[in-house]
């Protein structure tokens, strides 16, 4: 943790010039091909820092160049080193002695600029030509670009540092390590790879819900994640539970012995993941990104003994599944029979019985500090089993990419229905789509949260022009509370703020028999004022 | 409000203090002086400790606090809550009201309500409320304010994206009401330094927040909130104006020793400040402190001229992010370093003439984590703050710099009343609208009729006829139409927030010792990133011919593991019917081709 190199067998993010992320796993004595931009041998960024920026040399020679912070600011400036030093000043605008009347001053615009596709007098030819032989990691085309054109003049500063920009973006052969965490994870599948498959999260969103959801160090926490286990790796990280040093995937003789001295040593209680999924096996292949995989699991991740996993059946209806049914005893006399591969089998059969029984059990015991879930199922019937599970005071987060489903979920706690469940009982919400007792969340509420970009450049401070659009998830939170038992009422005087009508059913007459679940219309401000 | 010390925060003679409520729930209510959270309704919370009755007068922690509690009492409008019915009951339950007491509060409402009239006839029912756990989100719902707070949506997004985790050792200038504090100390915590119930790792770095505030009043309330909240040894608050003295502790070794300076080893920086750039050079990596920040005139509000030098201009010649260094470096002939300043004038503008003396103290150490990359965000609300902080972060070689703002709106939602009626409003369709109008016509008619006959038949009035007809008595909770809306105020800009990273210091030296590990422990395919004066790292080439041997025999042997694993994978995936997004192993290359989706052949063999 102290020391930040990039190990082998780690995955990198590679973020080229034009800002699209390449993914890739850093395997020693290889070449990282990055497409159009070139190659360069992997041991090249063996132990060096992160989120340092290298130009990738030129073809006969083999490796990379560190390229300096303030060369990076200087071209990501567009070559704009001199703006930025005036300021504030306005790069537009120049002083044209001629003009007197117009107080010297002229904006220079691009009225004069004619659009011909011939002034770029470089035929696409002979840039592959330069793109081959050129110097300078693709400065050198760059520059030449830049001389060919031949209406270059007529184009304002602004305009011509936007060009520069522009090819500098295309055709410079550089790139900047990133280090794959959770933030730069999410960026990249959102903004390249499915982003249905993570429920279109955004980080606003993952950070969102991580803090409502109280996550932090020593807790224990329920999951339930449908998004590949992006949700699972974010809670994972604010565990401290993805810090790893991968090693060469070999030693699979050697995984077997460890194997077999695990369901033993004593499970930690505290610092845990619960993913309760909905399919036999947990989707989590997201976690192969921070070394883990769920299918051949390396012991010694930290996540082995702190992510259990169970399945809806294994929660709900235990007895229905055939994996938690005691296997079949067999006397040690008669097992010492046996040959070696069948006896091996009953004893894989029996610790694979013991840790899911006792993870299940586990589970049902409850007891949870947070309940997070990004689904695509319904969440009502998630919270349903999910809630009950959880101590009180617990937070609860849950986050659908279609606000309605988190808002139908808003209402099915609202203060009309607690207040009939609490008259009428359970008949009232027990049908099998709804939350089931109403009254054990309290003030559930719905954010949406989003980050605008801005662009910031001197004098050109502005937010971006487009964003991501796609699904606009919201988030819902709630607090897990132990109702007491027997008739409550609210008390107060609520009536003070609306004359009464003589429908006994309106919306004031809800926020008196419960005004707690109700969202209230008016500030709480006002009401705290009155009150004291 | 009494402000006396707490047992609980006595010195170390004492057994440890109990864990932080915020981070261990206690299994119930406890009388501590750490605050539990009361939910009287939405958006009405109140922090509120309970002591035992023998210690004399309630703790409150804030004027308001202290206005609902009296005597071991909490009053509220929803009745009288006496401590001792809440204390020992698990977090999060719901509490009814005792029957109401004769106290002063009561006796108050009563006469308001006497005056009020007929309200009072109401038989007083029993009102409830709820005891929550305390979190930083509560907190910051609840705390008393001092200055303008960081709202939940903005520390989440900022503590996600500086990367804080266990461990992690964050600053935060400008504590103000230290809501952003207790999100930061949740954020890096991993168990307390002293060990504290054996929570916490064996080994590696506990995680700190060190809170920096230069006002006085504000850091004696932290400070003592901080420790009611045992939060002590997570949080370090210091009193001191960053953008005058720096970041770096003074510690003493021992008793005799002088006070010393020793640095936080950031790898988070939180800047809530008025002038964010005046503290960013107390924020660079080398191991002096560089406040001589080279401005162009207008950046600093008053700068006074200080020891001027003339600029030595030696282009990107290091591998180094571009560091200013006090003139006595430049002369000292070991110093390594290069310089690179530019200004207009060529000069160095010197902040301030007291900070000047200080930059002459070369053996300061940087505030900064040596090996680690280190983010920060700064949070402004103007324009004009940005600009400026992100011109000075350029400068300083800040990169991957960026702005943002969090846009976050609470959405409200309610059921209407059948067919969409809202209390007061008309016909909800035109056909609806015709045919009231029609009734109204004809009811006219007929009473005009009637007025003539002057018989008493009387037919239904049209509106009441309406109402009949189309009645908007809800029938249940769920009925009527589910409809949303944004709360009724929302925070459209709280701050923008800059982000940039500074990766660590790179030297020769540097790179040379990892040049040397790589050589140990890879089959020889070596290049290292060359820079202009890294060169002379021997010739570019691939390793020789015997290397390349040795890897292609290993890429066979691992070619065939590779099938041999991808059968297994397929058969156990076969069996467990599992999900289809599971990584497919790629039989040709085994596993040196990298698992990751993207699999576009990003990687390939040598040779």
């Amino acid at each position: 943790m102290s020391e930040e190199r990039i190990l082998p067998y780690t995955y990198l993010l590679l973020r080229l010039p034009s800002g699209a992320p390449r993914v890739v796993r850093l395997i020693p004595d290889l070449t990282i091909s990055l497409g159009k931009f070139g190659s360069f041998p992997s041991n090249a960024l063996l132990y060096r820092p992160y989120n340092l920026t290298f130009d990738i040399l030129d073809p006969p020679a083999v490796g990379l160049r560190l390229v300096s912070a303030e060369e990076v600011t200087r071209d990501i400036l567009g070559g704009g080193e001199d703006t930025e030093a005036e300021g504030t000043g306005h790069y537009d605008l120049e002083i044209a002695g001629e003009s007197e009347e117009d107080g010297g001053e002229v904006m220079r615009t691009n009225k004069e600029t004619v659009d011909d596709p011939l002034s770029q007098k470089l035929s696409w030819t002979e840039i592959e030509q330069l793109k081959k032989q050129g110097a300078g990691s693709g400065r050198d085309l760059v520059q030449r670009l830049l001389e060919s054109h031949t209406a270059i003049h007529q184009k304002t500063p602004f305009a011509l540092q936007k060009y520069t920009l522009r090819k500098t973006k295309k055709f410079l052969r550089r790139f900047t390590v990133l280090p794959l965490t959770v933030t730069s994870l999410t960026t990249y599948l959102l903004d390249t790879k499915e982003p249905i498959k993570i429920l279109e999260m955004r980080n606003e969103t993952i950070a969102l819900m991580l803090s409502l959801a109280n996550v932090h160090y020593g807790g224990r926490y329920l999951v339930i994640d449908e998004s590949g286990g992006l949700l699972v790796s974010a809670v994972a990280e604010r565990l401290g539970l993805l810090e790893y040093t991968p090693t060469e995937p070999e030693e699979s003789k050697e995984e077997d012995t460890t194997r077999k001295r695990c369901p033993d040593t004593p499970l930690p209680t505290a610092n845990t993941i619960a993913l309760i999924h909905p399919n036999e096996q947990p989707n989590l292949s997201l976690l192969k990104y921070f070394s883990y995989d769920t299918n051949n699991p390396t012991t010694s991740h930290p996540l082995h003994t702190h992510l259990r996993t169970l399945n809806w059946l294994q929660l709900v209806d235990p007895n229905a599944d055939i994996s938690l049914q005691r296997p079949e005893e067999i006397p040690v006399e008669t097992l010492a029979t046996f040959k070696g591969g069948k006896r091996s089998a009953y004893w894989r059969k029996h610790r694979r019985w013991e840790k899911t029984s006792r993870i299940v059990a586990e589970v049902q015991k409850g007891g949870f500090d947070g309940l997070l879930v990004a689904a695509f199922m319904d969440l009502k019937g998630i919270l349903r089993h999910a809630v009950p599970l959880l101590k009180g005071s617990a937070q609860i987060v849950a986050y659908s990419q279609n606000r309605e489903s988190v808002i139908e979920l808003a209402d099915c706690y609202s203060a009309a229905r607690k207040a009939e469940w609490r008259n009428e009982g359970e008949e009232v919400a027990d049908d099998e789509d709804g939350v089931g007792d109403p009254t054990i969340v309290l003030a559930p509420t719905v954010h949406e949260t989003r980050v605008r970009k801005w662009q910031v450049l001197p004098g050109r401070t502005h937010p971006v022009m487009t964003a991501r659009g796609g699904a606009e998830g919201v988030v819902f939170a709630g607090t897990r509370v132990l109702p007491v038992e027997g008739k409550v009422e609210a008390r107060g005087r609520f009536r003070g703020q609306k004359k009464r009508k003589d429908d006994s059913n309106d919306d004031d007459s809800e926020v008196g028999v419960d005004g707690r679940g109700e969202m209230m219309p008016t500030s709480p401000l006002k009401k705290v004022k009155s009150d004291i | 409000m009494s402000e006396k010390s707490e047992p609980d925060m006595a010195p170390t003679s004492k057994p440890l203090p109990p864990l932080s409520a915020f981070l261990h729930t206690p299994e119930s209510i406890p009388y501590s002086s750490s605050p539990s959270i009361i939910h009287l309704k939405r958006d009405l919370l109140v922090p509120l400790s309970f002591q035992s009755n023998d210690t004399e007068g309630p703790e409150t922690h804030d004027a308001r606090a202290a206005a609902y509690s009296s005597k071991g009492v909490l009053n509220t409008r929803f009745g009288d809550f006496p401590h001792s019915s809440i204390v020992g009951i698990p977090y999060g339950s719901q509490v009814r009201a005792a029957p109401a007491t004769n106290n002063e509060q009561n006796r108050k409402r009563k006469r308001k309500e006497d005056a009020g009239g007929a309200a009072t006839a109401e038989p007083v029912s029993s009102g409830f409320l709820h005891v929550l756990a305390p979190t930083a989100e509560l907190w910051t719902a609840s705390l008393p304010h001092r200055t303008q707070v960081v709202y939940t949506p903005d520390s989440s997004f900022i503590l996600h994206k500086l990367q804080v985790r266990p461990g992690s050792v964050l600053i935060e200038a400008g504590a103000g009401s230290g809501s952003f504090t207790h999100a930061g100390a949740r954020a890096v915590y991993n168990g307390y330094p002293d060990g504290r119930s054996g929570v916490g790792k064996e080994e590696g770095r506990r995680g700190k927040v060190f809170s920096f505030e230069f006002h006085k009043e504000r850091v004696q309330k932290l400070t003592d909130e901080i420790g009611r909240h045992g939060l002590d040894g997570l949080v370090e608050i210091v009193h001191r104006d960053v953008c005058k003295a720096g970041f770096l502790l003074k510690r003493k070794a021992d008793e005799l020793e002088e006070e010393r300076d020793v640095s936080p080893g950031a790898t988070a920086v939180f800047l809530d400040l008025p002038a964010p750039w005046l503290a960013l050079p107390h924020l660079t990596r080398q191991t002096c402190p560089t406040p001589s920040l080279p401005t162009s005139t207008g950046l600093t509000p008053s700068p006074s001229p200080g020891p001027s030098a003339s600029a030595e201009k030696i282009g990107e010649s290091t591998a180094t992010v571009t560091a200013i260094i006090p003139l006595q470096d430049l002369l000292d002939p070991s110093s390594s370093a290069k310089v690179s300043i530019k200004t207009e004038d060529g000069t160095i503008t010197i902040l301030d003439d007291k900070v000047s003396n200080e930059t002459f103290d070369s053996a300061k150490p940087s505030a900064l984590s040596s090996t680690e990359t280190v983010r920060i965000c700064t949070f402004s609300p103007c324009i004009e703050q940005v600009t400026r902080t992100v011109s000075v972060l350029r400068k300083l070689g800040w990169v991957d710099i960026e702005m943002v703002e969090v846009q976050h709106r609470r959405v409200e939602v309610r059921r209407q009343n059948p067919k969409g009626y809202e209390d007061g409003a008309g016909p909800r369709t035109v056909g609806e609208a015709v045919q009231r109008l029609k009734w109204v016509g004809e009811y006219r008619e007929h009473k005009r009729e009637r007025d003539m006959a002057d018989t008493t038949s009387t037919r239904q009035n049209p509106t009441e006829a309406w109402k009949t007809q189309n009645s908007r008595e809800k029938k249940g909770a769920k009925d009527g139409k589910i409809v949303t809306r944004i709360e009724p105020e929302i925070k459209s800009h709280t701050s923008y927030l800059v982000f940039a990273v500074l990766p660590r210091e790179w030297t020769a030296e540097d790179e040379a010792a990892a040049q040397a590990l790589v050589n140990q422990t890879t089959k020889g395919v070596v290049n290292a990133p060359v820079d202009g004066d890294l060169k002379g790292n021997g010739k570019l080439r691939w390793g020789g011919e015997k290397e390349e041997k040795l890897l292609s025999k290993r890429q066979i042997k691992k070619a065939e593991r590779g099938k041999r694993k991808a059968e297994e994978r397929r058969v156990k995936a076969e069996e467990a019917m599992e999900d289809e997004s599971a990584p497919a192993a790629n039989e040709e290359v085994g596993e040196d081709i990298p698992s990751a989706d993207d699999g576009n052949d990003d990687m390939e063999v040598d040779g």
